[in-house]
């Protein structure tokens, strides 16, 4: 313990983005310039080099693996080390790629330990792998809901999904292994018995993607789009990521195939549009990527939560101006989308150069975006959306959790009362605008709709049992301040302090175990297909 | 909207260091700061809702995007 006479040290976990030099965030990188010692994680060697660049006494925490060696155990090994200056009353910092709480052991670990024994720790989120899906496939996981999980855990403990929302699988090339290695993909045997379990919840045909972020800023994503049926021959290594569209007709292979296939790679000459997100904290989660995109604009739109983001990104650019005249009170927010895509449209039209900003990640619930992008598309311009820290970024940093331990169910409230999806409750689940049930209007204030929240309190109800607890939680406008976490029973959820902006957090309801016999299985093929 | 105020912020923003120090002492955090009395007491208060009027609003109050 850092009691009397023991130095007190502190501890923070950064994530530097999938390229740390065009996704790590402003709070990130003057954490890492500021403590004492810094360790870094990053999987290429540009990062690495910028990294230490930065601070060339970083340490890199990638001896700690070994071919063959169990991770656990190069886990224990990096939380010891970086654990160590901390209790010698250092400040250390940890910058991890991606974001540091996602997928992630030894941060959670050590973060606990770290405030277990007195000393100050904290996660500052980073752009995930899953972020850079959702802008690079164009899929807005708060439209139909989304369900994501480690891809063992889901084979292991069978969880349960909905197949008419849309699914995430995570680690798909490292089934069954508990080793690191240093091939690419790790176990081809356990891909094809990912294959054969989710072939027996669609139809045959049913066309998902393979994917994996570009890892440097002129890069580009791998994405395969390819029946199910071919997965277990798909390319695929340890940094793939499966995504299965919902199996309703709405979103119908060929509609998404166009979708993904369409994306149109190559630079038109027409004037584009960069659809960025400005993720929270006003300017300290803005990646390098969206603040040039902000500031060389010929027009920058934007839509934020909070006047002091405003006057930072009309002092980023003076030729910006606030969509929030779109809307009007008492109409559908529908009606304020359409106008805001004319807005945005109506400057590249005359062959300028268009940014168009939002608060959190711009392809999570966030319509306009996906709509301009299509239409701007459409009309023969270029156009890209570019990943940001979204609201669940910080609230797996804020509340130290990790969507990988579980899995991680994402849906709109009003969308998870109205379509009530069979959800396995043994997984993580995250309703966002839980005070807004029932609104489909636009109007002002932060009240939520309390009788949309009684509903929504009566569904969690019968799913959980009135005394389950759960968490509301809502990032501050300011970064000064802390975020707010409340804990309430489910029978009390429609009298809780609970804004239109609040995001509900339901943990686990019991713990999911393993299936032995499926993980015996994994463990063979794992080891027959080194 | 006083601009220098949400700039002020905006500034926190960027730096845990100096965030972490208005959290413990306003007072020492905006020492030096191009900041009006009022921008300051304002501030001082740590109350996000007499912030946000102070700053002015084009945000839209409980934006929704539905």
């Amino acid at each position: 313990m850092a009691g009397a006479g023991v130095a007190k040290g502190s501890l923070a976990f950064v994530g530097t983005g999938l390229y740390a030099a065009g996704q790590i965030t402003p709070e990130a990188l003057a954490s890492f310039r500021e403590a004492d010692r810094v360790f870094d994680l990053v999987v290429d060697p540009i990062s690495r080099r910028w990294l230490e660049e930065l601070r060339p006494s970083a340490e890199s925490l990638f001896g700690a693996y070994a071919h063959e060696k169990p991770r656990r155990a190069s886990y224990d090994e990096m939380e010891a080390r970086v654990l160590a200056p901390v209790r010698q009353g250092r400040s250390v910092c940890v910058a991890l790629y991606g974001h540091p709480g996602v997928l992630v052991d030894p941060s959670h670990g050590a973060i606990q330990r770290a405030r277990f024994e007195g000393h100050p720790a904290r996660m500052l989120p980073g752009v995930s792998s899953e972020d850079c899906l959702f802008a690079d496939l164009g899929i807005d996981p708060a439209a139909r809901g989304c369900q994501s999980f480690e891809a063992t855990d889901f084979l292991v403990r069978k969880r349960g999904f909905d197949p008419r929302s849309a699914l995430i699988l995570w680690q798909i090339g490292a089934i069954g292994v508990t080793t690191y290695r240093r091939e690419e993909l790790w176990s081809r045997g356990g891909l094809k018995i990912l294959s054969e379990a989710l072939r027996r919840c669609y139809p045959r045909g049913h066309r998902v993607a393979v994917y994996e972020a570009a890892r440097f800023a002129i890069g580009e994503p791998s994405i395969q789009v390819l029946p199910l049926e071919r997965l277990g021959h798909a390319r695929v290594s340890t940094s793939s990521t499966l995504y299965v569209p919902p199996v309703d007709a709405s979103v119908s292979g060929s509609s998404f195939q166009h979708r993904i296939e369409g994306f149109p790679r190559t630079r038109s000459v027409r004037a584009g549009l960069s659809v960025v997100g400005t993720g929270y904290r006003v300017a300290g989660q803005i990646t390098p990527e969206a603040h040039s995109a902000l500031e060389s604009a010929d027009r920058l739109l934007y839509l934020v939560t909070d006047p002091a983001t405003s006057a930072w990104l009309t002092s980023v650019n003076p030729r910006a101006e606030s969509l929030d005249d779109c809307y009007r009170t008492g109409e559908s927010g529908a009606a304020a989308v359409c106008r805001m895509v004319e807005r945005i449209l109506a400057p590249l039209r005359e062959e300028l150069e268009v940014c168009a900003a939002f608060s959190g990640h711009p392809a999570i619930g966030v319509p306009v975006s996906h709509e301009a992008v299509r239409r701007a598309r459409t009309e023969g311009h270029s156009a890209r959306l570019l990943p940001a820290i979204s609201f669940e970024d910080c609230l797996f940093a804020d509340l130290g959790m990790d969507p990988g331990d579980n899995g991680r169910l994402l849906f709109d409230a009003g969308d998870f009362v109205r379509r009530a999806p069979r959800i396995d409750t043994s997984s993580a689940l995250l309703l966002i605008q839980a005070g807004a049930v029932d609104v489909t209007n636009y109007r002002d204030g932060e009240e939520p709709d309390r009788a949309g929240l009684a509903r929504l309190s009566e569904v969690l109800r019968r799913l959980y049992g009135a005394d389950h607890e759960v968490v509301v939680y809502q990032i501050p406008d300011f970064p000064m301040f802390d975020p707010t976490v409340e804990h309430v029973r489910i029978s009390d959820l429609s009298e809780a302090p609970v804004t239109i902006r609040s995001t509900l957090y339901v943990p686990p309801l019991a713990y999911a175990a393993k299936d032995s016999l499926v993980a015996e299985r994994l463990e063979a093929a794992a080891l027959t297909s080194v | 909207m006083s601009k220098k105020a949400a700039l002020f912020i905006a500034k926190l923003s960027k730096d845990p260091k100096k965030a972490g120090q208005f959290r413990k002492d306003p007072d020492s955090a905006m020492k030096g700061e191009d900041l009006s009395s009022k921008d300051k007491a304002v501030l001082r208060t740590k109350d996000s809702e007499k912030i946000r009027k102070h700053l002015g609003d084009d945000a839209p109050p409980g934006c929704v995007m539905i």
